[in-house]
């Protein structure tokens, strides 16, 4: 602890800390002191304050170490297991938006079937026009977009194999 | 019976396992044993709150154990103790609704029982109270824990000259309060 300028700053703080105040000091020093006010100021919350923690330290409620250790280490894990967990994590939010997307496509190309649809009177109404929709979807895949359809599969099928192996290595 | 054997075997798995605890659980009763006072001291002193202190201080401990804990010797590791219960401390005062220390009566500050041997925190109280949430946690360091204005720095955040600066104000702030105290203590003549 340094006392700013006074020169004889650090005799009087070991002089302190050892417990010679004001008894076991030198009278020389003692002098000093008694002319110094940076010093004395010093020693005056020096005193006070150390009288004051020994009061609170023998208060100090002492808790289980043991249990202190044991939360600590529930919480480390816990926060190992969030680290392992945020690839899938990722990997869940990367799909939601995927399927999103993809719905939000569907919709968007589709809709004036859908449109249609609604505009048909009754359930008899209602099939008929699917049906035909559906029949003329296939018919341009069996016409030339084969391709198309297969590695639309693939690619599902893909993701699939990744998120698999994703958890399986986690 | 050996617990950590047994829990860390009904444990989260090979990952959990992973983490390397930064003190195994003797060598952490040891430190807690010869830290706990002076930090609660600390904690207790400086947010005048007893039960704030408390939980601080587990708080401080169990944040001690799960981050990496200096390699240099037990001194290192205490300051690193303080540092993490400072700004736990600071983290508590930046909180919107907290009410401050400089708001809460002097009684609530001061000891109750009124016995001889609590003059000192009788005067040192009040005194305490009236200073700024900084300047008591550095009085505190540098007074009471008697660290230097580099350790000061490390556990504060602060600059060194900073410190200086800022410690010398404190201390003839607290000096001129802790003389008016006494000066109340022996009454008029």
């Amino acid at each position: 602890m340094m006392l700013g300028s006074c020169k004889r700053g650090e005799d009087v703080a070991s002089m302190v800390r050892m417990g010679y105040w004001p008894n076991g000091c030198d009278e020389e020093l003692r002098e000093h002191i008694a002319g110094c006010g940076r010093c004395r100021e010093w020693i005056l919350l020096t005193q006070s304050f150390e009288q004051v923690r020994m009061e609170s330290c023998a208060e100090t409620p002492l808790r289980s170490s043991f249990l202190l250790w044991w939360r600590a280490e529930l919480r480390r894990r816990d926060a190992a297991l969030k680290q392992v967990g945020l690839p899938m994590t990722l990997a869940h939010r990367f799909a939601l938006v995927v399927g999103l997307v993809a719905a939000a496509a569907f919709l968007l190309l589709a809709r004036a079937s859908i449109l249609d649809w609604f505009a048909l009177d009754g359930m008899q109404g209602l099939w008929t026009g699917v049906h035909a929709d559906l029949l003329s979807f296939l018919a341009t895949f069996w016409t030339g977009n084969g391709v198309l359809l297969v590695s639309g599969l693939g690619a599902v099928a893909l993701m699939g194999g990744v998120v698999y192996l994703a958890t399986d290595g986690q | 019976m050996n617990w950590e054997h047994v829990l860390s075997n009904a444990g989260t798995g090979d990952a959990a396992q992973t983490a390397e605890p930064a003190m195994d659980s003797e060598t952490f009763a040891g430190f807690y044993e010869r830290s706990a006072r002076p930090l609660w001291a600390y904690l207790v002193r400086v947010s005048g709150d007893a039960a704030l202190a408390e939980d601080l201080m587990q708080e401080s401990y169990v944040r001690f154990l799960c981050a990496s804990t200096p390699q240099d010797g037990e001194v290192a590791a205490r300051r690193y103790l303080f540092r993490i219960a400072s700004n736990l401390l600071r983290d508590h005062w930046r909180r919107p609704g907290v009410v401050s220390i400089e708001e809460l009566p002097d009684h609530l500050l001061v000891g109750k029982d009124g016995s001889a041997e609590m003059n000192s925190r009788a005067t040192l109280g009040p005194a305490m109270a009236r200073m700024r949430p900084r300047d008591r946690q550095l009085l505190w360091l540098a007074h009471a824990e008697n660290y230097t204005h580099r350790e000061i720095a490390e556990i504060t955040g602060l600059g060194v000259t900073s410190i200086r600066l800022l410690l010398f104000r404190a201390r003839r702030e607290m000096a001129r309060l802790l003389q008016q105290g006494k000066r109340a203590e022996r009454g008029p003549r």
